[in-house]
């Protein structure tokens, strides 16, 4: 059982003053804000955006999960790097940024990837995943672990001038493994991508994410919104479960993937 | 009868656009669209990205007819003038 959310402060009550005026939000879904903790991975391009709109709006605390060191061509879309960082640990920088933004907030910087060996204990660590990886093999790993937990994960993910943002309730919606059955076997780890693109579907996970917090409005549960930036195009195209999904399926009808 | 094609993501690039118009005979299905696109010249990314090995449309594919998700598995034939949307998976960060 969580414990009630925590009472805000004065300083709290004057910060978030603006969003507490939005309908249903309130002091109520401060508290929730304050109470929560999220897993952000990674924090380039998408994971940096969200977990700075997480940082400001007032979360509790955020779990990054993210390995390596700053390079020069990160530098282009992962907002929360500065160029004095370079050849040091991004998750430190990114971690030292949300700091600088919000200093009330608890920050954990993990300096590795999220794998199928890690996934238990980060995903175990907090109420909420935003799934901002680059590699479908993390994904996948986040997914089945928030399934096992009944933790929910926002799905963000770009490529070029294009993105997608869903969100997956356990035993409530379809999962990324519904959606994807198969590990994309033509998905490379280095692709297209500008910085304004990723920030736009990290503004849309940062949302989702605060509306579950929160108890606003209608996740995207079954939903995957798409954009294309090239024409603005957007689409709302929904999803169903998949009966045989290995997992979040019916147990027998289980097949091996992913 | 005469589709238009829109592909997004990954198949843009391998389709080498983002649109294109294909001519087929009456009663083809979205495979036979794709199957079509693919022998039209396309890169070999194109055909792994959009059919499955048995020639049906790929289990990761997103299709939309007409801005309607198409139901997977065996999809309903294609009418004159109906707008083919494809969507490959996404990852990037």
């Amino acid at each position: 059982m969580k414990p009630p959310p925590p009472p805000l402060t004065a300083e709290e009550q004057a910060t978030y003053e603006w969003q507490m005026w939005i309908d249903g939000f309130g002091e109520e879904g401060q508290r929730r804000l304050k109470g929560a903790s999220a897993l952000v991975s990674r924090c380039g391009g998408l994971g940096g955006p969200v977990a700075y709109h997480l940082a400001s709006a007032g979360i509790g605390r955020i779990v990054l999960a993210h390995a390596g060191n700053l390079k020069p061509s990160d530098l282009n879309r992962q907002i929360l790097m500065t160029h004095d960082w370079l050849g040091k640990p991004r998750v430190e920088c990114a971690a030292r940024r949300l700091r600088e933004l919000n200093p009330r907030l608890e920050v954990e910087a993990v300096p590795e990837n999220v794998t199928p060996e890690n996934a238990a204990r980060l995903v175990g660590e907090v109420d909420i995943v935003f799934d901002c990886a680059p590699l479908f093999e993390e994904r996948y790993a986040m997914n089945r672990e928030c399934v096992r937990q009944g933790k929910p994960m926002i799905e963000a993910a770009m490529y070029g001038t294009e993105g997608a943002v869903t969100t997956i309730l356990p035993g409530r919606s379809p999962c990324l493994a519904c959606l994807y059955p198969e590990t994309p076997a033509q998905w490379k780890r280095q692709f297209p991508v500008l910085g304004a693109i990723s920030a736009l579907a990290a503004a849309v996970a940062a949302a989702e994410g605060v509306k579950q917090i929160v108890g606003l409005g209608e996740p995207l549960a079954g939903v995957l919104l798409y954009y294309d930036a090239l024409r603005m195009s957007f689409h709302r195209i929904p999803f169903a479960r998949r009966a045989d999904c290995p997992v979040c399926g019916t147990p027998a009808a289980g097949r091996k993937g992913q | 009868m005469r589709i238009s094609m829109t592909y997004f993501a990954q198949i843009r690039r391998a389709a080498g656009g983002d649109t294109e118009t294909l001519e087929l005979p009456a009663g083809a299905t979205v495979a036979d669209a794709l199957s079509a696109a693919a022998a039209a010249g396309h890169s070999a990314d194109f055909r792994a990205l959009t059919l499955a090995p048995d020639g049906a449309p790929h289990a990761n594919l997103i299709v939309l007819v007409n801005d309607q998700p198409a139901a997977r598995g065996r999809p309903a034939p294609l009418r004159e003038g109906d707008r083919v949307s494809l969507f490959s998976p996404v990852a990037g960060g």
